[in-house]
């Protein structure tokens, strides 16, 4: 589990200029685009589903990949959605419209989704944004589930570093779309690190509970900056 | 699931089919149920076929394409607009088709009257005008891609220059000219004839084998630009592919109906009411009915102030606007 923190101005907007992105060896641009969907999902941030589309419909669009024409769902296609429902604890609500689900279960309809995809890497932009403290622990906990159990690598770009360093593998930290560090939770969540990337002076301490770096506190560095 | 889709499209099927056998009986000519059912058989006479195979069939055959081309093409623009507010009419489509026919009559045949052969050729200049506009709307609101947003306002600034064009032709018409213009860009299912039925019916046949060809690519762009390239949609390209099926069945229905509003809107709204929003099943029920609600509606548009006919499209917003309207309170 890979986690990318970045000061929201920077590495959110920049588009590539240059060069390429590469995936198993091979530049994604050259690659066809269904090929492409069956190696690496991509959850955007804050998706939105139509009105009165079911669970187990929506995950079932995670197939599309794999599917060709007009033929409708296979056997083995459907054994696939059950398992994503089943990853994510929504077989309970599969037959229930997105709309009346709370923000965590949309959240994780979406996941089952790019599940379905099976691919083995899984992108996604700020999946906890707009939830509260325990539906964002329900999705973090459901993600590194996955990645433990099911072997997927999983990228995320999210914005509370604590999240961060609790849940990934591998940060890294970037400015303005260069890497400015990256390693293990305990070598990315430094003071100085911090101070760089951020412009903030945070103390840093290890979370009892967890046993990772946790940023206690912080205070916005006064020098000019930028 | 399974058993309510195929009661709903029973019950439409069954609206569509008792509707068609009433119509039949109806008009200033009045013919019984059961002088109908002989003439069918070819037990009538000949005045009463000639009622019956040449001007009522056909005319209902036409409202029932031009009602589902319209609900089709309705369907798509919604999903790629992500709007359940679009519709042909709104983006200006069938304004840029009606302006090519409005033009093509000016300028080449200074009359409505006996369109002769050229009528295989409506079609055409319907869809180029509505490809025209479907293009100016695209490339206008083209920034590094279209976003949904854009191709909404876009099209409605479009739909207001085309149809102000429109008027400018209209005001150059002679008076006879004018009011046949008039009662076609306010919809109206004029071409009652078989070469009409002919002319138009290969293009929707096939334009909606192409739609439903690509219902599963259509839930995948419902769900936006960043979701669709995830998912192996190569996002442009299919869009601008599934616009011109959109503008293609605008087009044709144009052509045979004139400038119908409400029903590419309303008929996908409510068939997924219905079913549901996914395209494979919403679609074909959208398409029965619209099919439904043009044919019930020039049933009433012939015969309410019989012996004269009112323009079909008049019926469609008086039934259509109050449902636009209810649909507006309710998602604002």
């Amino acid at each position: 589990m890979w986690e990318i923190d970045h000061t929201k101005d920077d590495g959110e907007n920049t588009k590539a200029s240059s060069g390429a992105v590469y995936l198993d060896g091979k530049a994604i641009h050259r690659e066809p685009t269904k090929q492409v969907a069956k190696k690496m999902a991509v959850l955007p941030q804050s998706p939105e589903a139509p009105a009165g589309l079911k669970v187990k419909e929506l995950v079932a669009y995670g197939r599309y990949p794999h599917q060709s024409g007009v033929r409708s769902l296979t056997g083995e296609d459907h054994r696939v959605i059950e398992q994503a429902l089943e990853q994510t604890g929504m077989e309970t609500f599969k037959d229930r419209e997105i709309e009346a689900l709370s923000g965590g279960q949309r959240q994780r309809v979406w996941i089952a989704m790019a599940l379905a995809q099976e691919t083995e890497v899984l992108l996604l932009d700020e999946p906890t944004t707009y939830l509260d403290l325990a539906h964002q622990l329900e999705v973090l906990q459901v993600l590194k589930t996955l990645n433990e159990t099911k072997r997927r690598t999983i990228v995320m770009v999210i914005h509370d570093l604590n999240h961060a360093a609790r849940f990934a593998d591998y940060m890294v930290a970037l400015k303005q779309g260069a890497i400015m560090q990256a390693g293990s939770p305990e070598e990315v969540m430094q003071k100085q690190v911090l101070k760089d990337v951020f412009h903030i002076d945070a103390d840093v301490v290890l979370d009892p509970r967890t046993n990772k770096p946790f940023c206690l506190s912080y205070d916005l560095l006064r020098t000019g900056g930028e | 699931m399974q058993k309510r889709r195929t009661m709903i499209i029973s019950v439409l099927l069954i609206f569509i089919v008792s509707t068609f056998l009433v119509s039949m009986t109806l008009g200033t000519f009045t013919m019984s149920p059961a002088e109908v059912f002989q003439t069918f058989f070819g037990l009538g006479s000949s005045q009463q076929e000639l009622v019956l195979f040449q001007f009522r069939l056909p005319r209902m055959v036409l409202a029932i394409l031009v009602g589902a081309g319209l609900a089709v093409s309705g369907a798509i623009l919604q999903a790629l607009s992500r709007n359940d507010l679009a519709d042909p009419g709104i983006l200006g489509i069938n304004a840029g088709a009606g302006l090519a026919i409005v033009l093509f009559i000016y300028f080449f045949q200074g009359s409505y009257a006996d369109l002769g052969w050229s009528i295989y050729l409506l079609p055409m200049f319907a869809f180029l005008g509505a490809l025209v506009a479907a293009f100016l709307i695209y490339t206008i609101a083209w920034k590094q891609g279209v976003t949904p947003v854009r191709l909404v306002l876009v099209g409605i600034g479009i739909n207001a220059g085309f149809m102000a064009l429109l008027i400018v032709f209209q005001l150059r018409m002679n008076p006879n000219d004018f009011m046949q213009a008039t009662i076609w860009l306010t919809g109206n299912i004029w071409g009652s004839s078989w070469t009409y039925v002919l002319a138009i019916f290969p293009w929707l046949f096939v334009l909606m084998l192409l739609v439903l060809r690509d219902a599963n690519t259509l839930n995948v762009m419902r769900l936006g630009d960043a979701s669709s390239v995830s998912l192996g949609v190569r996002v442009e390209q299919v869009r601008r592919r599934l616009l011109v099926f959109a503008v293609g069945l605008a087009g044709a229905s144009v052509a045979a109906g004139g400038a119908i509003s409400f029903i590419g809107l309303v008929a996908p709204h409510i068939a997924r009411r219905l079913v549901g929003p996914r395209h494979g099943v919403m679609i074909p029920v959208a398409a029965l009915v619209g099919a439904f609600f043009l044919l019930f509606s020039d049933m009433i548009a012939r015969n309410v102030l019989s012996p004269s006919e009112i323009p079909v499209g008049i019926i469609v917003a008086m039934i259509g606007a109050p449902y636009f309207l209810y649909l507006l309170m309710k998602t604002a």
